[in-house]
This record gives structure tokens, sequence and C-alpha cells, in this order.
């Protein structure tokens, strides 16, 4: 009869899985896990691409086309990139449920528990948050045991609820960053989830709990701007004093889906990379005379780079290509191949949530500290250069509203925000067109309003439903 | 044995009769009675005598002196002074009388009254074949005296007698002796029976044989002879187009590449390969048997047959039989060939000059630059095909020999086998052992051995991904040269093509498998009619690779910084206990056998990975290097393991009654580990009828039909083959890592649920067949009908994504349907002039359907094309549907809207909804990858020394996706094949091929019937010509025949890819008939040699 009684061989039972602290530890490692797996997202800034920002660019033409149909506002509903955001982001969903589930029954120390706990409700925060924004109405999953005949799309509103509160009880209980050793560095802090609840309610158009969050973060001094720009986006600038959450990638021969792959998207075919994500002449354009950051954005054919070779852009459509996303030769993994880089991405980082802060405190009539707060992120980008972006003087609202816009667009440009930032400021469809107009091209023109400020609902998902899921208007 | 090689395939029974006839006995005997004196020949030389106590008296004493001589020889000698002839049917040898009459011969009828006249009285009569024909030459003896005669050509005889009442014994070869007491002066008319015991040809079934003729499920059965000296490395290529209702696809022509074999279509969408039964062994890989040790392969087709095998015979059952040595003179025999192989095909790509040509076309028909400037300079460049395609030599050789004595048999055969490819850096080698044996320890127990060994090594390119060498060979810029002159390898500018043959000189990937396969049994026969057999078999595989990947740098898109070293292991070891009871008897005219059994089985696998890099710059070039210890960074180690079990009961019952109605019932339990308590074990029956209609008297009129029967079955099969060995359980995933600090956190997770009420797929099959024979058995044709139904399937039906579970739990859900008719057809003849001939041909029509999914699925895809759909053929092709190009601007605005940059020379796809927009909804199935036909026809010649043998093979209705195209015409800086020279470029220019246009504005290469292609074609898959040098006959008795062999000579087919025999990388999985760029199948030609001694 122990011919047919196999206790699974080289596998854990869920049952035995969740005893003791290094099970809770597991448990939530594995809810960081999909961090790392949004690749047709944040690995080439696709948001940009999406706008006047860049170019899809890649080997050619069809290479990558679910980004063209992205980016040329084509896109259908079985778009692999919309599938695969959806599914990583449910991924960890499921996988934070896991932990909320399991940990608290588990013997161990109370603080380490309390604030694997308070991790696992902002990484949940985190993944709704990408679905919202990128899908508006989805399913709010609470549990690990999901009924899936009684799922349907949830209102956008509680969702953001729902979120709210995950951040909300996540900043009550998680450490300070500079109380972080640097053994952990990549673990969620406080500042992190007051920056993002503060990112969500601007979101939301909701500018006095915006700002009101913002502020936490820049009265609690934990961070503060970094010197030199250009090494924010190098293996040294990693877990700076600006970085509030970015995502932890490190070289491991064994575990190489600790890796980051988005620099060598957006690199060169000359320089390793794929060759996605070309700047466009109009991004160029719109920084100031002298704008520092300009070439620390971007860089072109024959530019001396910092690690002394020559730059490259192959194919690039417009003759640019990112520099944000360029490896430093010292940089490179030990295997001396870009594909294993262990550069962080950043998602957030404190130079943003200054124009942030200063968009929601503008919006909320708060001028002064509007302008304080841009005029701090302008005179880093000077860095040290005289003559060049002048501090932005006090002026009404509106005026003062598009210098904020103009700085957000520089300031952190093919850092897969600025599609959003159009969305949110309901002007995506005004930008976009202007520049297809300008450009003559199909580029931007095809956006339309109420419809692709969001994505489809992955085809699969409603059909996996038995239709129960409702497709996006337009789609 | 020796028959095998020398006479190829014709007429096999007739040389067998010859080669019989000339084989070597040494007796010595001395007033020994005859019966033993027989029983030693057929101990020798694997012979059985058949003669009634009539004819020759089992105890008369003969004396006999045979030194190595032939048996005709030995025959002649003992039987010509007892006035006894012989024949032979097939290894039969029917003792007869030579009639002296002792009377004169009988007269006509006329004369009847005249010899009645003479002094002595006799009995007349006419002596009748079942078909009511008279039956001349049987042999009429009144029992009990020499006194007998022969009936003349009519059937009719005279003979004397003097007693009042005589008992006659007729007697003739292939009938049932007859004895009948006739009063003197009587008539007799008497219809003999023919004997179907002596003509009784036998087929291995699961757990026993069977009369062939008695068969009433669909069994095929190819004997050695019909795949002898074919130059393959494993048998089941050899089988393709053989046998009616099996198709056979070779993955690839990559040496030591797998096949997929499917028996009556898929009938899962899990792993649909048959099961293997080699020598009665379950676990044995048909990878280590050499085709030439094969004596016969007998495949169960219809459940009615598989049902012995229950939840193992689903797909199919493969039984495979090797050769056994027999009594008598060792036999000797090799078997050899060598040959060279050669791409038969080669894709068409443009030259260099065209390619700039073009690419400057869709470049401004993008609204960019030209890039190529000095066009008419360029010349034809670089043929990248011509560059990673070599002739490679290919041979095989196999020694075997056999023998016997008094107690025991012996069969050893070694053999290497050792093919190159035609692709750079790959090649399989395989060397193989075996040796059957068998002993009798006492009258009646008999015990014995299978053992084989086989150890092979594959070098192996990396191969069904769409950008590894042989697509690129196609897809790489013509204008690169393979080196520079500085001597760097080429590399593209604009694309990300590898050079492919620096990806072949960089690749380093060994598997090497080495698998044993043993199995002993013991036989006991006890109570007359009881048989017992216990079997115990045990496989052990051991499978390594060792991948190395150097230091190389050819462009940013080709190269590897650090050498690394991968070490795999895979260790099998499976073991099945089979204790069998078999019971035999005939009562009258009732035949009953019956077989009960209990098996067990337990399959464990075992795989440990290793990771080291940086080793000693040299072991780029030293494979002595390449070792573990070596490497000094960079490590990394996994290892897994999985079992099940199974334990089974089985039960048989055969019955005849007359040899006219025929029943066969199988009965199987089976429990697996593999399903929860609950579901554990599955039950499986089946029955299968026959009626020999031509028996019935109705029938007897028809004469120039020998047999018919008919037959109907029906079946029930599981299926427990999927990819999870506890699907049952709740299991966490380790190695979902994150990084804290500089150090990897391992996570884990559930990816899955368990399903604890998981059960059996279960396949019910309905089957209606007929066999028949006519014109003296010249003609024979076998046709089937099956219905054959699979329900709870055993897939992952897909959950939302929602639910946050990464791979969809197993469930049974999903319901498939195959129907299919198949028939066969045989003549073979033999003219006056001696040239005889035989032509086979099948034909095979299987219809797939799939009826039902989990969770009213409608869909489920496997990757872009194939899908599994209800009503739909598993592994259907999905897509839009093209409809011509759209000619001008007011064919695009009157369509519906497809893309924002739609214009003049792109493809229009169908509106399928009518809603004026092309979107989802407007995909449809275009397309599915299973012929309406399967088709074979063999044609064997053979004429004094001469013979000639072919095989053609061939589908007809299949369906390709030509997925290559979308690099060859996507303009994005890939070659373009030939037929872009075409593309449209103006009003009028093309219906069919779209613009060239770097943008793609269209986006014409989405998936669609474009890619569709026909899949027709007709092979000759096999052309031997042979030539017997010596024959056998004189004084050596040593055979040699020559022949020149041809694999894949010519293949006509309308399509326009490189193969239309495409492979399925993964036979768990449908996506089937995606042509991304396949090893092609080789042109092989061999020169070969059979030398039996």
């Amino acid at each position: 009869e122990n011919l047919l009684e196999k206790d699974p061989l080289a596998t854990l039972s869920v049952v035995s899985g969740y005893k003791t602290e290094s099970d809770a530890m597991k448990a939530l490692s594995a809810a960081y896990n999909p961090l790392y797996n949004y690749p047709g997202y944040d690995g080439y800034s696709i948001y940009d691409m999406v706008t006047d920002n860049a170019l899809k660019g890649g080997e050619g033409p069809s290479d990558g086309s679910y980004f063209n149909d992205i980016a040329n506002f084509t896109i259908s509903s079985t778009n692999t990139v919309a599938l695969q955001v959806w599914k990583n982001s449910y991924l960890g969903i499921f996988r934070t449920h896991l932990v909320l589930e399991n940990v608290p029954g588990i013997e161990m120390d109370e603080t380490a528990k309390s604030r694997i706990i308070a991790e696992a409700r902002f990484l949940r925060a985190y993944y709704y948050f990408t679905l919202v924004t990128l899908f508006g109405d989805v399913p709010l999953i609470k549990t690990s045991v999901v009924k899936v005949p009684e799922v349907v799309r949830d209102p956008k509103a509680a969702v953001y609820d729902f979120i709210v509160e995950d951040f909300t009880a996540a900043i009550a209980v998680l450490p300070a960053r500079s109380a972080l050793p640097a053994a952990e560095n990549g673990r969620i802090t406080k500042g992190a989830a007051q920056a993002y609840l503060g990112k969500v309610y601007l979101y939301k158009s909701d500018f006095v709990n915006a700002e009101k969050w913002f502020k936490a973060v820049i009265d609690s001094k934990e961070y503060r701007l970094a010197d030199d720009y250009a090494s924010l986006f190098t293996l040294a600038g990693e877990f700076g004093p600006e970085n509030i959450f970015e995502i932890n990638h490190v070289y491991s021969a064994q575990y190489l889906v600790a890796r980051n792959l988005g620099s060598i998207r957006q690199g060169s075919a000359g320089m390793y990379g794929y060759g996605f994500c070309n700047p466009s002449q109009d991004l160029v354009d719109e920084f100031e005379a002298g704008d520092p950051r300009l070439w620390q954005t971007v860089y072109k054919q024959g530019d001396k780079m910092p690690d002394g070779k020559t730059a490259d852009v192959g194919n690039s459509e417009t003759g640019y290509m990112s520099k944000k996303a360029y490896l430093l030769a010292p940089d490179f993994p030990p295997t001396g191949d870009p594909i294993h880089s262990a550069r962080n991405e950043i998602k957030l980082r404190y130079g943003m949530l200054l124009l942030w802060y200063a968009e929601a405190a503008n919006e909320n009539g708060n001028s002064t500290a509007a302008v304080s707060s841009l005029n701090e992120v302008r005179r880093r980008a000077r860095q040290g250069k005289s003559g060049v972006l002048p501090d932005v003087a006090a002026a009404g609202q509106e005026q003062l509203r598009n210098a904020i816009y103009h700085e957000q667009r520089v300031e952190y440009a093919l850092e897969n925000h600025r599609f959003f930032d159009l969305v949110r400021q309901g002007r995506a469809g005004k930008v976009l067109r202007a520049y297809a107009e300008k450009y003559k091209t199909v580029k931007g023109k095809n956006f339309r309003e109420g419809i692709n400020e969001v994505l489809p609902i992955p085809q699969s998902e409603i059909d996996d439903s038995q239709k129960r899921l409702s497709q996006n208007n337009g789609y | 044995l020796l028959a095998v090689a020398f006479m190829g395939i014709v007429n096999a029974r007739e040389a067998r009769t010859q080669e019989l006839m000339d084989r070597r006995v040494s007796i010595s005997a001395r007033q020994e009675k005859i019966k033993s004196v027989f029983l030693k020949m057929e101990k020798q030389i694997g012979v059985k005598f058949l003669y009634s106590s009539n004819v020759v008296d089992p105890y008369r004493l003969v004396t006999l002196e045979a030194d190595k001589m032939p048996l005709s020889g030995v025959l002649e000698q003992l039987l010509r002074p007892l006035q006894l002839t012989y024949e032979v049917s097939d290894r039969h040898i029917i003792i007869n009388r030579i009639f002296i009459p002792l009377l004169e011969r009988p007269s006509l009828p006329a004369d009847r009254n005249a010899s009645a006249v003479k002094s002595l009285r006799a009995i007349t009569g006419r002596v009748k074949d079942e078909t009511g024909q008279g039956l001349p030459g049987v042999s009429v003896l009144v029992k009990g005296t020499q006194r007998g005669t022969i009936t003349d050509v009519n059937g009719s005889f005279s003979i004397a007698t003097d007693e009042e009442r005589d008992v006659l014994v007729f007697s003739f070869v292939g009938y049932l002796t007859e004895e009948l007491a006739v009063d003197r002066d009587g008539t007799v008319e008497l219809t003999m029976k023919v004997d179907n015991k002596s003509l009784k040809e036998v087929i291995v079934v699961g757990y026993g044989v069977q009369s062939k003729r008695n068969v009433t499920s669909s069994i095929a059965s190819v004997s050695s002879e019909e795949i002898a000296n074919q130059p393959v490395q494993q048998v089941g290529q050899a089988l393709q187009g053989k046998v009616a209702g099996v198709q056979v696809v070779q993955n690839s022509g990559s040496p030591g590449a797998s096949l997929t074999v499917r028996v009556r279509g898929a009938g899962t969408i899990n792993n649909s390969d048959p099961l293997y039964v080699i020598d009665g062994n379950l676990g044995a890989s048909p990878a280590s048997v050499d085709p030439g040790q094969i004596e016969t392969i007998e495949i169960l087709k219809s459940a009615s047959a598989a049902a012995i095998y229950g939840a193992q015979g689903a797909n199919g059952v493969v039984i495979i039989t090797t050769k056994k040595g027999r009594s008598g003179k060792p036999s000797i025999q090799l078997n050899a060939y060598t040959g060279f192989q050669k791409v038969h095909r080669m894709l068409s790509v443009v030259n260099a000059r065209q390619y700039a040509e073009l690419y400057n076309t869709a470049l401004v028909n993008g609204g960019k630059e030209p890039l190529f400037k000095n066009v008419e300079t360029l010349g034809a460049g670089t043929d990248w095909q011509r560059e990673i395609y070599r002739s490679a030599p290919i041979s095989n050789i196999e020694l075997s020999a056999g023998g016997g004595g008094e107690r025991g048999t012996f069969y050893v055969s070694g053999g290497y086998f050792s093919q190159d490819g035609i692709v750079l850096k790959s090649d399989y080698k395989r060397i193989s052992f075996r040796i059957n044996s068998e002993y009798r320890l006492a009258p009646k127990v008999r015990i014995g051995e299978n053992i084989s060994f086989a150890s092979g090594k594959r070098n192996q390119i990396p191969e069904f991904g769409g950008r590894d060498i042989i697509p690129n060979s196609w897809y790489m810029d013509p204008t690169v040269p393979v080196k520079n002159d500085d001597g760097s390898w080429g590399f593209p500018r604009f694309s990300d093509t590898k050079n492919p043959v620096a990806q072949a000189f960089y690749n380093n990937n060994t598997a090497g498998e080495h698998l044993l396969n043993g199995s002993g049994y013991l036989v006991a026969d006890f109570l007359d009619y009881f048989s017992f057999r216990t079997q115990l078999n045990l496989n052990i595989g051991y499978k390594k690779r060792i991948a190395y990947t150097p230091v190389f740098d050819v462009f940013p898109l080709q190269r590897n910084l650090i050498n690394t070293l991968e070490n795999t292991t895979e260790q099998s070891l499976n073991w099945d206990w089979q204790n069998t009871l078999n019971y035999q008897r005939d009562f009258g005219d009732h035949s009953l056998e019956v077989l009960a059994g209990i098996t067990a089985l337990n399959s464990r696998v075992e795989s440990y990975y290793a990771q080291g890099q940086n080793l000693p710059p040299n072991a780029d070039f030293d494979k002595n290097l390449r070792y573990m210890d070596l490497a000094t960074s960079g490590f990394s180690a996994r290892g897994g393991a999985g079992e099940y079990g199974m334990l089974s009961y089985l039960g048989r019952v055969n019955y005849d009654y007359k040899d006219r109605y025929l029943l066969t019932a199988n009965l199987r339990v089976d429990g697996s580990s593999r399903f929860g308590r609950n579901n554990r074990y599955g039950t499986f029956p089946s029955v299968s009828a026959g009626w020999r209609i031509s028996d019935e008297a109705f029938f007897k009129g028809i004469t120039f039909l020998d047999d018919l029967k008919l037959r109907a079955g029906w079946g029930m099969l599981g299926n427990q083959n999927f990819p999870a060995y506890y699907a049952f359980a709740n299991t966490l995933t380790p190695n979902l890592v994150y990084a804290f600090g500089s150090a990897i956190s391992q996570g884990q997770a559930a990816t899955s649920v368990g399903n604890p009420d998981l059960k059996w797929e279960s396949i019910r099959e309905t089957e209606f067949g007929l066999d028949f024979s006519a014109f003296r058995k010249k003609l024979s044709v076998s046709a089937a009908y099956y219905i054959k139904n699979t329900s709870n399937m055993l897939l992952r039906a897909p959950v939302p994504a929602f639910t946050g579970i990464q791979n969809a739990p197993f469930v049974n859900g999903g319901s498939l349907q195959n129907r299919g008719v198949e028939l066969i057809a045989t003549y073979s003849d033999r003219t006056q002039q001696g040239f005889s001939y035989e032509i086979s041909g099948n034909i095979s029509k299987n219809v797939n359907k799939v009826t039902g999914l989990a969770n009213n699925q409608s869909m489920i895809f496997s990757e872009t094309y194939s899908i599994a759909s209800v009503g739909a053929p598993l592994g259907s092709f999905y897509g839009y549907v093209m409809d011509g190009i759209f000619q001008n601007q007011n064919e695009v605005d009157a369509h519906a809207y497809q893309a924002g940059g739609t214009g003049p020379g792109d493809i229009r796809f169908k509106d399928l909804n009518g809603d004026k927009v092309i979107n989802q909804d407007d995909r449809a199935v275009i397309g599915s990858p299973w012929p309406n036909f399967n088709y074979g026809l063999s044609v064997n010649l053979s004429w004094k020394k001469f013979d000639l043998s072919s095989l053609f093979y061939g589908v007809s209705g299949s369906d390709i996706v030509a997925n290559w195209k979308y690099f060859t015409q996507g303009s994005n800086f890939y070659n373009f094949d030939s037929e872009m020279l075409r593309a449209w470029n103006g009003e009028g220019s093309s219906n069919r091929l779209p613009r060239l246009n770097v943008n793609d504005p269209n986006n014409n290469f989405r998936a669609s019937s474009y890619f569709v292609e026909k899949g027709d074609y007709l092979r000759l898959r096999n052309l031997q010509v042979g030539y017997a040098v010596l024959d056998g006959k004189g004084g050596s008795g040593c055979k040699l025949r020559v022949y020149l062999s041809c694999q894949n000579l010519f293949t006509i087919t309308g399509y326009n890819g490189f193969d239309p025999e495409i492979g399925n990388p993964d036979p768990a999985a449908f996506r089937i008939g995606v042509d991304d760029g396949y090893y092609p199948q080789p042109r092989v030609i061999t020169l070969g040699v059979n030398v039996g001694l």
C-alpha cells in the first residue's frame, strides 16, 4: 500500500510552511518578489514612450509591437504587456495575503512580526495602486482564497480607500529609513509609505491630503536631494539620501532573477542594449538652455560618456538614447554582461516628491511652499553652474502650475511618470494631439479622452472569469 | 534470423522456408525413438515437427548420423527409408507418407466398375475442401495397415479392402486429420476441415500471445523484415508510413532527436505518446533498442486491445519483441551500413544585393532614408545556409549471435551507431548491447532474462527556438561576411540576428544517457492447462548534460564574458513486478483462455544541477578542463525528485466457438499514487467480439475468399500521464527571491493549489472492423472505424489571474473526440518466372475535435497560434483572416478600420463580426495541423538475386503556420525570403504579398491566415536496392547481401518552408505545426551489407 502513498518529494507542503520567524521572512520575500517582474512596464519606461517624451525605438519598427500598440493607442485587450502587469500585480497581492493570513499565527518576536505585516500591507497597496492607475476599476481581492464567481470589478474609489487604509496602517508601524541597517536596505520604510500615500492622494486630486503627506516626508528630514543628479542613476547612488523607494537589484549567479533588465532594454544596440525608448526632440527642446540635466538625461551619437566610452545610439529613431538607463562600465556585473545588472530601479525619490508637493501646495493656494519647493529642485539641478535655471519667482497659480509641470517633465523625464502626470492633470489629450500636429506623426494622434487614460482589461481575464469582468469603455 | 537480412522484405515466408532447410544439424542417434530424434532437431534449430501417429509411429527406432548437415539432407536421410516425406509451413515441418499405392493409381470413374470386378473389393469416394472443390493429394490410409492411396486431381480415390468394415484415415497438410468408418463397397464423400491450429500465426498482445487469426481488436504487426536496414537510430522512425492509424513525426532531423508518435490521433491535451513495452518491460526505453535487434513490433491501437494496460494504455501501446536464440547450430549475423547525409532543401532567401534593394524600398515606403548606398557593389554576399550545413557521415554496425541446446537458448547482440548532423556541432553516437536467454530448469519450468544496455552521447545545438542557429541562417544579413578580414566574426549592423556560424562554433552542449533495461522471468506450466509467469523488470537510467559556454564577444548581443559550466544529471529507477496466471483449455469446439494477474510498479527520478564560472581560460579549448573543480565563482546548485507508484490487477478471457465466434474481454484495475485517496483507483474494462462469417454455410459459395472476419469492440482506458506528480497536494514553491542589502533572501509561497479530487482521465472507444484475405491469401485487407472519446481530461483549467494563482491547478476538465477510419491492403504474388512482388498500401483518416473544456472555457491558447477550443481540433490555428491586399486608398476607406496607418499594399483582414472595426473579435480558426489523411505505400520486388523495396509516406490536408515569415517578410532588418521580390508595389501587382514598409503601420504581421500554408507532402521515405552475392547454398552456407539505401530521396510539397514535417518540441503541449525553423530531415544515402553464417 505504501506504493500508492507518496509524500511529495522536494516540495514543501503549505501546512508546514508557516512555523518560524524565518518562514515569515520567506513569505514576505515572496511578496516582494513580483517587484522584479514588471519588465514590460517599468523596464522600458513605457509611460514615457506613450507620451511626447520618447519614441518606442527597438531593433526596428515591429520589434516589441505590443509597445507600439500602447504607444500609438491602438492597444487591444490581448496586449501582452497589459496582461503581464495585471497578472504580476495580482500575484503580488496574493502573496501579501499569504503573509497577512499566516504570519500572525506564528510564534515569534512581536516587533518583527508587526513590521513584516506592515510591509505586506505596503506592498498590497503598492500593487493595487499600480492596478488602479493602469486599469481604473479592478476586482478588489482581500483574501488569498478567492471565490471566483463572486468577483466583479470594484469601483476605483473603493480600491483607493483600501489602498489608503493599507498605507496608513503601514506608516504607523514601519521604521524610519535612518533606523535601517545597511543589510536591510531595500526593505520598506515609513517614509516610503508616507510618500506613496501622498502620491495616492495626488492621483486622486486630493491635494490637501497630498500636501499633508508629502509635507510629513519633508518634515521627517530623512531625505534630501543628492548633490550629484547623474549619480542617482548609478550603482554608487543606490540607497542614496534622495531615494525613498527603490527596487533592490543585486547580482547573484544563482538567482539571476534579482537582476535589473531595465537598463539594457533602454541601452542602444551599440552599447549592449535593446534600443527601446528613444528620447524625443520635443523632450530635448523642453530643457531650458544650459540645464545640466539635459545631457544627464539623454545622450547622442559620439558623446563622451562618463566612463570614457564613446556613445553609439545605434538605430535610435531620434538620435537620442536615455542616459538615465545607461550602465556605466564600472557598474557592469561580474559577468561583464549588462543583462545581469545589479543597479536598482528608483521608483520614488525626493526630487519627484518635492515637485509633487509643489503641485499640491499650489493647487491648495499655498504658493510660497510651492515656489520654495520648486526652487529647491532647480537649485540642485544647476549643480553649481551659474547663469542657468534661475529661481522661479512667486507668480499666479496658473503660471506657477505651468512652471511646475515643466519642471516635472524635465526633472524626472524617462522615469516612467510622464503619462500618469498628463492624465491626472487632465491634459493628456491636449498635449499628445499637439505633439502629433507639430511633428506630423501618428504618435499621440489617436488618444481619445475617456478611453485611453486606462488600459483595456486583459481579454483572457474577462474570458477566464466567464465574462463577469466588464471591459473598459471604448475597448 | 538469417532470413531477415538476406531476403530483404520480399517473400519472407519463402525465404524463411529456404533458410530453414539450410540450417545445419548435427545429430547422432543409435536405435532411438524417432520421436526423440524429432525433439532433438526441434531444439537445435527451432522448428516444430507435426505428424500424425497414423503416419509415423513415434516409437519407431531409427539410426541417424549427421554432422553439420543441412536440414534438408538430414530429413531426406531420415525419412526416405521410412517412405515418409515432408512439407514446410512456417516453422512447422509436417511429416507425411510417400504413397506407393497398393493398387494401381485410381482409375477414372468410368473404369470404376472394372476395378471393382477385380478380386479385391474397393471403397471409393471423393474428398473436398471447405469450398466444395475436390481436394487432390489427400492421403487415405486404412487404419492399422500400411495400405493407402492418395486422391486424384478431382479429389477422388479408390482403395482396396477385404474387410467388412474399414476405418479410413484422411490426412492432408493444413487440414485436420479425419477418421471415417466405411462399409465395404461403400462410397465416401468427405469435406475436410482446415486445421487452424497448424496455421496459427501468433501475435504478441499484452501479457501473452494470441492467434493473429482470431484477434478481435485492432493490432498492427510489423515484422523485422519490414524495417530492416533502414538508416534510422530508433525503431519508431522506421514505422513511419507503415501502419494505418499510427502517425509518426520526427521532431527534428538532428541526430538523436525524439519522435512524436500518435496512435489514432492525439487523445489528450497532455502527453499523447504511446506506451512502449519491450519484452514485457513497461519502463524500457525504445531509444535503447537497436532496430536490428527487433523481431516484431505490435501496436495495440484500439482501446479493446490496449485495455489490458489500463491506465497506461490510453495513447496506444507499442509492444516490441526482441530476437531470441533458437536451438541448434549457433548463427552469426552481421549487419552494417555506412553512408552520408545532406540537406535536401534550402529556404530560398535573397542575396546581398537584393536584400539591400528590398530594404531600401521598405525604408522609403516607411518615410525614411535609404540605408544602402552602393547596392550594385554588394553582389551575392554570404549564403548563410551554406555556411552551417555540411555533408555528414552516418554508420551502423550490429553483430549478433544466437543459438541454443537441449536446455537453453541465447541471443547476444552488440551495435554501434554513429551519426553526424548535417548542421555543425551536432552528432549522436550510441553503443548498445543486448543479451536474451532462456533456460529450462525442469521440463515444465523455464527461466530467462532480457537485458539491454545502451549508452548514447549527443552533441546538441539549440533548436526549436525562433532565434536558434537554423532560423538565424535565414534571417542573417547577407551583406555580412562569416568572418571579417581581421579574423573577427561578422555581425549585423542593423539587426539583432546572431551570427549563426559563431553560434554553432561556441556551442558545447553534450547530453549523455546510459540506460540499463533488465528483466528476469520464470514460467511454470502445471496441471496441463495452467501456466504461471512472474517477471521482474528493472530499469536504470542515468542522464547527464554538460553545457560549457566559453568567453566570446561577437557583438553586444552575442557575447559571453565569463565562461560558464553547467552540469545536470538525472537518475531514474523504476521497477515493475508482474505475476500472471494463464489457463488454456479446449472443450470440443469451445476454446477458452483465462488470464489473471497482479502488477506493481514504482518509478522514481532525481536530478541535480550545478553551475560554476570562471574556469581557466584554456577550458575554452580543452575539454579536459571543463570540470566543476576548476570553477572559481558563480556557483549555484539545484536539485529535485519525483516518485509515483502503481498497483494493478488485470484479467482477460478469450473464448471462441469453432474458431468462428470469438470473444475477448479485459479488465484492469489500476491504483496510482498520483491521485488523492478518494480517487486513487480506476477500473478499465473492455470487450471485443469477432465473427468469422466466412465459415458460415451461406458463404461456402464464394470461392475466392479465404477468410472474412467481422469484429467490434468497446474499451475504456485511463491516463495519468500529466506533468505533475503531486497535483493533489498544496505545496510551496521555493526560491521566490528578493534582495535585502546585498544578500538574496529566499522566499517561498504557494504558486498553485492542489486538487485532492483529481481522478483518472478516461478514454472510451468503440470500434468496428473487418479483416479478410482472398485469392489464396494473395490479397489481405483490414479496415476499422473507431470513435474515441476522452473525458475528464487532466488539464490546467485557466483561473483568472486576479486569484493570484500562477499555475492553474489541474482539474478533470475537458473532453476530446477522435473519430477515424483505417484501411490497409496488401497484395503479393510470385510469377512463374520467379518475380515476386508485394504492394501494400495504408490510409487513415482521423478527425480530432475538442468537445468540452473546464469552467465553460471557450479557448485555451498555447502561445500565439495554437488553441484548444470547443468544436475545433486540438491545436487549431487561430488568428485574423486575410482577405487579399488593399490595392488602392478607396479600398482602404471602404473597409473596416484596421489601424491608424493602413494604406494600399497592406493586408485586408475580414471584418467577421461586421462591426467596421478589425479587432480581436475578428479572429477565427484559420487552420488545423492535423492531416485529413495519412498514407503509406510500400512496393517490394525481388527477382533472382535482386531485391528492391520502397516506402512512400504522405499526409494530406494539414496546415502549417510558416512562422518564420514573421522575420523574413517583416521588414525588420532580417534577410528576406525570395517571395518578397514580388511584394506589392503598386495597384494590381500582388493580391497575396503585402508592401514592404519598415513601419508596418497596418500590423500586417499579426497572427493571421497570411502565415498559414498547406502542409501536404509525399515523401519517398526509403528506397533500397539489394543484391544477394551469396545465397547460402553450396558448401559454405554463407550468406552475403549488399544493398544501397536512400532515405528521403525526394519530397513533393507545395509548402514554401524548409520541411513540411514539422516537429513538436514538447510532446506535452499542443503547439503543433507551427514552423519556427526546425532541424530538417537529411537525405541519407547508405551502402550496407548483411552477412550470415
